[in-house]
């Protein structure tokens, strides 16, 4: 009669065990790995506005003398770059040739000048440089600012450009007006 | 001679026949030792999770200084079978292994885990805790699944009768917040968001 006892209480120990190590067989229990790829891209930036002075208006024109525009285009450049040596921003005329016309009389771009005090010409300019990169004309660009980029590769500034019509030298001009467009671009290089 | 050997013959059957009817009435009622068998049938706890769509996760522009949301969530199906008598909650964990590097640009620019944001739409029913807004990846690991102060836990949902078995689904938006970080370099930073389920 007392092995049956001693079995039975056994039992009863193995089956507390038991229990015990069941009661946390499920802590801990995990699923399967999943992963989600995440991907965020960042452009470059690089931003030209004008401020103002988008229109240049000169009243009176004279000949063979400087003509000065009254105010200055004010343009903000901006840029978040990750590579590149400058930021360099050019003027250009489409068609150096016909910078301004009054029907079919033209001022070509030799005659259009630029300055920028706080750029590359400091003293008026003659829109005949070549094309910088891809911005620009042959024979009828400027570049207005030449910015390194190095150590700086996020940053803005603002310049102010002066425009002049130098009619020095040039035979008088059929009165009418004359109306053109002056391209603005920056560039990385 | 002959009759004496006939009757030794007789008395030889007779004790024979006789002998098997003794044995057999001698062993009634013995038993042997008793033996057990022992039996388990063992059903183990299920936990399943997997990712249904938004695997890949693409901010084609981000903007400094500010919040950028990824465009659609990830939705995150997960399903257990639980004895709820052994299991106290099922967690959902989301971790940044690195949580320095959680985004790279490959180029020396990281974006630690505590720009990175997740939320989670819960499906029903709803958890017991969950993070309602963005919060950041900072959290720790939860029952060893995660990584210290790369984790945010997506939700810790309570076990109990009536959701020991049960399938649920729930979206998690993510959020990159630059907010007051400095000028990202250009680039495209990528990065691996592990998911994974716990019990506790």
């Amino acid at each position: 009669m007392k092995l049956p006892v001693k079995s039975a209480l056994l039992g009863v120990v193995a089956a507390v065990t038991v229990g015990t190590t069941s009661a946390n067989a499920q802590v801990g229990l995990t699923s399967s790995l999943a992963t989600v790829n995440i991907n965020a891209v960042k452009s470059s930036v690089l931003s030209l506005l004008i401020n103002s002075g988008g229109t240049q208006n000169l009243a009176s024109l004279t000949d063979n003398t400087t003509n000065n525009f009254a105010s200055p285009v004010n343009v903000t450049t901006t840029w978040d770059l990750n590579a590149g040596s400058n930021v360099v921003l050019v003027g250009s005329f489409g068609t150096p040739a016909q910078a301004l016309a009054s029907g079919t009389n033209f001022i070509t771009s030799t005659y259009v000048k630029g300055k920028v005090s706080t750029g590359t010409p400091t003293t008026f300019t003659a829109f005949t440089q070549n094309a910088v990169g891809s911005v620009g004309t042959a024979g009828g660009s400027l570049t207005l600012f030449t910015q390194s980029v190095a150590g700086n590769l996020a940053n803005t500034r603002s310049d102010n450009l002066d425009l002049q019509i130098d009619l020095t030298g040039h035979a008088n001009l059929v009165p009418g007006t004359y109306t053109g467009t002056l391209n603005l671009q920056a560039i990385v290089q | 001679m002959t009759l004496h050997r006939s009757w030794l013959r007789l008395l030889l059957l007779a004790a024979l026949v006789a002998a098997p009817e003794e044995q057999a009435a001698a062993q009634a009622g013995t038993v042997s030792t008793a033996r057990i068998v022992a039996l388990a049938a063992t059903k183990t706890g299920k936990l399943t999770m997997g990712v249904v769509s938004g695997g890949t996760q693409t901010l084609a522009s981000i903007t400094d200084n500010t919040t950028n949301n990824f465009p659609t969530p990830v939705v995150i199906q997960t399903q257990w079978d639980l004895n709820p008598g052994q299991t106290g909650s099922v967690n959902l964990i989301g971790w940044f292994s690195t949580p320095a590097q959680a985004l790279s640009n490959g180029a020396g620019t990281n974006i630690p885990s505590s720009r990175m944001k997740g939320k989670l739409t819960p499906g029903a029913p709803a958890p017991t805790s969950f993070p309602a807004t963005f919060t950041a990846f900072t959290q720790n690991a939860v029952g060893g699944i995660g990584s210290a102060g790369g984790s945010l836990r997506l939700f810790q949902i309570s076990i109990s009768g009536p959701n020991k078995t049960a399938t649920r689904t729930d979206n998690l938006s993510l959020q990159l917040d630059l907010t007051g970080a400095g000028v990202l370099p250009p680039g495209t930073y990528s990065g691996t968001l592990n998911i994974e389920a716990v019990t506790q």
